[in-house]
């Protein structure tokens, strides 16, 4: 069976104050596998990341996801979740209260998908503590629950596994197999190559504003 | 710990970190806003001077730049731009733990301090020493020309100094310029000494310059507070107030008391809060350690943080109906509409005992004529223009100043709504909205305050109508017979202005992608608006409604009286903000791109 693109960046440049990250970047992501972007601290995986997500805008070049370019009235990528480098959570609410604001908006999800979300990633939908009072695994964990929370087809990841414990990293990755399994695409930054070594399908690394096959 | 792996030896000495701190203080960039600032400053005053008779001497032309460039007022915040933030910083960073390990923490602070004092006495007093030296040899007319003996420029209250003005200019230049001088350096010690109490840049611009200038404003125009609590009295500004000003030789010895009060809350911070344990918050401090530091949110009971999330809006109604309300979930909080009621409360209390301080006849039981009522309150509290810098417009401004850049989970939510325009569409919402509901909630609270202190209700004007002056409003508005019309001229006018100056902050944040930044600049520009209003006299009527604060207020004194075609001036002043701020939010909106935001708290 062949396997179709389900993303593709063409040409991508990004320039911020005459300092060039990303340079005529090209790249593309098959559809089911879990491709992994390493690099080092600010070359540029966040923001390509960020990019893809339509979150930042590119100086030059095109991404289509699921057929769809972004530009335009598509301004982000469809049947996508997003979880960058921090949780993105309001800390004076509650887990479930932070996964309800950001529900109500994509208005495509019930509460029982809520709560499931939330035991999914091991966490406890009744918990009335404010998620200030969480650990950063735990954060990191509700991050990924609102990335899952409409169901989508692919997953972006930065750093998901950055404040886990190890028992959380093994969770993280049975996690990200399970959804592979359900037919998810998966694309993820990281600074451990064991990490992608051992977990991921292909494996690309960011240097001078360039992707290559690591 | 880290501490214990840096021999004594190989610490850095004193002399070195105070050497490295002062020349960090005094090549900083702030040091040269602050300077041009100063410079901005002066040269408005010059401006001013211009107007005087052409015999003036250069002490008469530095003396007038000076204080009718309002320096007085912006003095806290030219003193505190250069350093006093970047203790705050410095933590944050954590290069403050980096210096802690290769130096002495009491050698590290106390060279900060002094760094911090120095680059603020110094940016504060350069730009007049600088006029000085220009005048003196630029200007050669002889001193006390006759023609200058009845211009309110020249002292005349200030005991022996005004001899020294006559006989010793120079004398008397370097005797203000020392005041400035001194206060400059407490003011930024104050600025850094309040960011031990909170750790945040803000804190070190803001704490100054509000206190500053409420002191001015509590002692200098509503006397609640003694005279020499003024900083215009400290920095001796000629006396044409309406405060009492230092007469005698005798009084000198009051104005040591601010600097001596300034002095000791900035020794109490430090004592208080300036522990090493409560610095070095992260790998630095002991184990077992208890931080004391404040921290808002466990301060505030859970109720009060959030309003609740309403459950049944999941899967019903629109997308962009949803982020609405996500929108006002996440900037409006019940214990920030509680802190505003209260402020609002507190304003109206003083203003109320301004007015029956002011005008004791009107009050009396026997008068005549209808006695003061709430819409007298209402008026006035609404139409002070220091009242609407410091307090009305600034609570709302602080209040909706972090809608840009976008929060973590404010991206999250744009990506779920997928649009950008539609995202650009529910803030201006929001802010019209704000801006409609707070200037309901200030007719409100100002109303029942009013009425808590013993106003009557009433739909006829008072006896402060004949002096119209004393509520704020055009001759015309009272001469109607209810007060429905000046109610909804004021407050069209201020809905207008606080929704334009809210946009004014969202452009500038959604430009420079950087918080408060554009709450700060929008409330220095409010607060410059002032001395600009009423050094706009006699500029041509165009140049009079430039000054935000025309804009905001019906108040003629001490602003150019306001005619019966001009009523409106402030509303088209206002449109044509909004022409120009709408479409700049929008373009600004649809190519900003969403960077890396820290959670929201």
């Amino acid at each position: 069976m062949t396997m179709q693109n389900i993303l593709e960046a063409i040409n991508i440049s990004k320039s911020f104050r005459q300092k060039e990250v990303l340079k005529n970047l090209s790249f593309s992501l098959q559809e089911n596998t879990i491709v992994a972007i390493c690099g080092t601290n600010g070359s540029g995986k966040s923001v390509f990341m960020r990019v893809l997500a339509g979150l930042v805008l590119p100086d030059s070049g095109k991404v289509t996801v699921f057929g769809t370019t972004l530009g335009g009235k598509n301004e982000f990528p469809p049947f996508t979740g997003i979880h960058f480098d921090n949780s993105g959570l309001l800390l004076t609410e509650t887990a479930r209260n932070n996964l309800l604001l950001l529900a109500m908006v994509s208005n495509i999800v019930s509460k029982e998908r809520i709560d499931e979300v939330i035991r999914l990633v091991g966490l406890d939908p009744s918990d009335k503590r404010p998620v200030r009072t969480y650990s950063t695994g735990m954060r990191q964990r509700l991050g990924i629950a609102q990335a899952l929370m409409e169901d989508p087809k692919l997953l972006m990841l930065d750093e998901p596994t950055t404040g886990l414990d190890f028992a959380g990293q093994d969770w993280f990755h049975d996690l990200i197999h399970e959804l592979q399994g359900q037919g998810k695409t998966i694309l993820i930054t990281s600074h451990s190559k064991e990490e992608i070594a051992n977990f991921c399908d292909q494996a690309y690394e960011m240097a001078g504003g360039q992707l290559r096959k690591f | 710990m880290v501490k214990q792996t840096i021999s004594e030896k190989h610490r850095k000495r004193p002399t070195k970190v105070l050497h490295e701190e002062l020349k960090r203080a005094l090549a900083s960039r702030g040091m040269k806003i602050a300077l041009l600032l100063g410079a901005v400053l002066l040269v408005i005053g010059l401006n001013y001077a211009r107007s005087y008779p052409p015999e003036k001497s250069f002490v008469d032309v530095w003396y007038i730049a000076y204080n009718q460039s309002f320096y007085y007022l912006m003095l806290p915040l030219i003193a505190c731009i250069p350093f006093a933030d970047t203790l705050a910083s410095d933590r944050k960073q954590g290069y403050f733990e980096r210096l802690a390990v290769r130096a002495h923490y009491k050698s590290i602070l106390g060279a900060k301090f002094f760094a911090n004092a120095i680059a603020g006495a110094l940016a504060s007093v350069l730009p007049l020493l600088l006029l000085y030296s220009i005048l003196t040899l630029t200007n050669h007319n002889p001193l006390n020309h006759p023609a200058l003996n009845s211009i309110e420029g020249r002292p005349y209250e200030m005991a022996e100094l005004v001899q020294l003005y006559k006989t010793l200019p120079d004398v008397f230049i370097l005797i203000v310029s020392g005041t400035v001088f001194i206060s400059g350096a407490l003011f930024a010690s104050l600025g850094m000494a309040s960011t031990l109490l909170i750790n945040h840049r803000f804190v070190a611009f803001s704490v100054p310059f509000l206190l500053s200038n409420l002191l001015q404003y509590f002692s200098n125009r509503t006397k609640l507070l003694p005279w020499y609590l003024s900083p215009s009295e400290l920095l001796l500004k000629p006396n044409f107030s309406p405060s009492h000003a230092f007469e005698t030789t005798n009084e000198i010895p009051y104005l040591f008391i601010l600097p001596g009060a300034l002095w000791l809350i900035c020794i109490a911070l430090i004592l208080l809060c300036g522990k090493r344990q409560q610095i070095l918050e992260n790998n630095l401090a002991p184990s077992g350690v208890k931080r004391s530091r404040i921290e808002l949110g466990k301060l505030i009971p859970v109720q009060l943080q959030n309003f609740p999330i309403k459950e049944s809006r999941l899967q019903h109604g629109s997308k962009f109906g949803n982020y609405f309300r996500t929108q006002l979930n996440m900037q409006m909080r019940p214990i920030q509409i509680i802190i505003i009621v209260l402020c609002v409360m507190v304003l109206s209390a003083v203003m109320l005992g301004w007015m029956k301080l002011q005008l004791p006849q009107v009050f009396a039981p026997e008068i005549g004529s209808a006695p003061p009522n709430t819409w007298d309150l209402y008026f006035r509290t609404i139409g002070d223009p220091w009242a609407m810098a410091l307090v009305t417009a600034n609570l709302f401004l602080f209040l909706v100043s972090n809608l840009q850049p976008q929060t973590a989970f404010g991206q999250l939510s744009i990506k779920r709504l997928s649009s950008r325009t539609s995202s650009w569409l529910a803030h201006i919402g929001f802010l019209l909205l704000s801006a409609i509901a707070y200037s309901l909630l200030l007719f409100i609270v100002i109303h029942l305050t009013g009425r808590l202190l013993g106003l009557p209700f009433s739909t006829q004007w008072s006896v402060m109508r004949d002096g119209f002056e004393h509520i704020n409003l055009v001759a015309y508005l009272t001469e109607t017979p209810n007060h429905a019309l000046a109610f909804a001229t004021v407050f069209g006018m201020s809905t207008l202005g606080f929704f334009c100056l809210s946009l004014l902050i969202l452009l500038i944040n959604t430009l420079i992608q950087r918080g408060l930044i554009g709450y700060i600049i929008v409330e220095i520009l409010l607060i410059s608006s002032l001395p600009l209003a009423s050094l706009s006299l006699n500029a041509p009527k165009f140049f009079q409604y430039l000054p935000i604060i025309r804009n905001l207020v019906m108040r003629f004194y001490p602003f150019v009286f306001r005619n019966l075609d001009q009523t409106f001036t402030s509303v088209y002043a206002w449109l044509i903000w909004l022409a120009v701020l709408l479409p700049g939010t929008w373009f600004a909106y649809r190519k900003q791109d969403y960077l890396s935001q820290p959670e929201t708290d």
